[in-house]
C-alpha cells in the first residue's frame, strides 16, 4: 500500500504528509529534482518550477469533481516515466522535458485535490503538500548534485532504475485494481 | 468576507511575499555571484505562486470533495 490513507483531520501536517506517506508520489517527486539535476540549467529550476503549476490545477480539478482518466494510472506511470528517464539519463528537449513533467503534476495534483478533507484545514491542507512537493523536489535536485562526477552519475542512474522498477509494480497493481 | 477563517488575508500575505521576491529576484540580475540565490527564489516563488491559485480557487470552489479514500485504497 502506497498510502495510509488521509482521514478527517486533516490540516497542515496531514497534507504535508500526503506526498510523502506515499511511495509513488515521493519517488515521482525526487525523481522531478534528479532529472533536473542531470539536465542541468535551465530545466534544473524550470521542472520544480513548473510542477506545482499543473499541480494545481490537476488539484482545482480534483476538488471540483471533474473526471479525467484514471488518476492512479497516471500517478503509477509517472513514476515509471520518471525513472527511466533519470536512469537512461535521457536528455529531452526542454520543452518536451517540461511537458512530460507537467502532464504528470496534473495527476498527482488531482489525487491531492480529490483526497483533500473539507472537514479540517483545506488551506493549511493545500499550504502542505505544495511544501512536501517543493521539499523532494529540493532532495532530488541535491541528490542529483551527485551527478557531477562519474561515479555519481552512474549511481543516480542506478537510482532511476530502482525507481522504474517501483514504476512497475505501481503500474501492475494500478491497472489490476 | 474577512473574518476568522476567511482566506483572503493570507492571500494577501501571499500575493506580498511574491510580489517583494520578484523585487528581490529582479534586483539580483546585474550580480553574477547571486545567480543561485536568484534560482532558489525564483523555485520558491512558484510555490508561493501554487499555493496563492489553490487559496483563490478554495475559495470559489462551493464545497470541497471531503474525504475521499485514498487513490491506492
Amino acid at each position: 500500500m502506497a498510502h495510509a490513507g488521509t482521514g478527517l483531520a486533516g490540516g497542515f501536517v496531514a497534507g504535508f504528509l500526503h506526498p510523502l506517506s506515499g511511495a509513488d508520489h515521493m519517488l515521482a517527486m525526487v525523481s522531478v529534482g534528479l532529472w533536473g539535476a542531470i539536465l542541468g540549467e535551465p530545466l534544473l529550476y524550470l521542472l520544480p518550477v513548473v510542477f506545482p503549476g499543473l499541480m494545481v490545477l490537476g488539484a482545482i480539478l480534483g476538488m471540483a469533481g471533474m473526471p479525467v482518466p484514471p488518476v492512479e494510472w497516471g500517478i503509477a506511470g509517472s513514476v515509471l516515466a520518471l525513472g527511466l528517464c533519470v536512469a537512461g539519463a535521457w536528455r529531452l528537449p526542454a520543452w518536451a522535458a517540461m511537458a512530460t513533467v507537467a502532464g504528470f503534476g496534473l495527476f498527482h495534483g488531482y489525487a491531492h485535490g480529490k483526497e483533500l478533507p473539507s472537514a479540517a484545514d483545506p488551506l493549511g491542507y493545500s499550504a502542505g503538500f505544495v511544501l512536501a512537493t517543493g521539499f523532494l523536489h529540493v532532495l532530488g535536485i541535491g541528490l542529483g548534485l551527485a551527478t557531477r562526477w562519474p561515479q555519481g552519475l552512474r549511481m543516480i542512474r542506478a537510482t532511476g532504475a530502482g525507481i522504474a522498477v517501483m514504476g512497475v509494480y505501481f503500474v501492475v497493481r494500478a491497472v489490476g485494481a | 468576507m474577512t473574518g476568522p477563517g476567511s482566506p483572503w488575508p493570507l492571500l494577501g500575505a501571499d500575493i506580498a511575499t511574491i510580489a517583494i521576491l520578484l523585487g528581490v529576484i529582479r534586483s539580483l540580475r546585474g550580480y553574477p555571484r547571486f545567480s543561485r540565490l536568484a534560482l532558489a527564489l525564483k523555485v520558491v516563488a512558484s510555490w508561493l505562486i501554487a499555493f496563492a491559485v489553490l487559496v483563490a480557487s478554495l475559495s470559489f470552489l462551493p464545497v470541497t470533495p471531503g474525504y475521499q479514500p485514498d487513490h491506492l485504497e
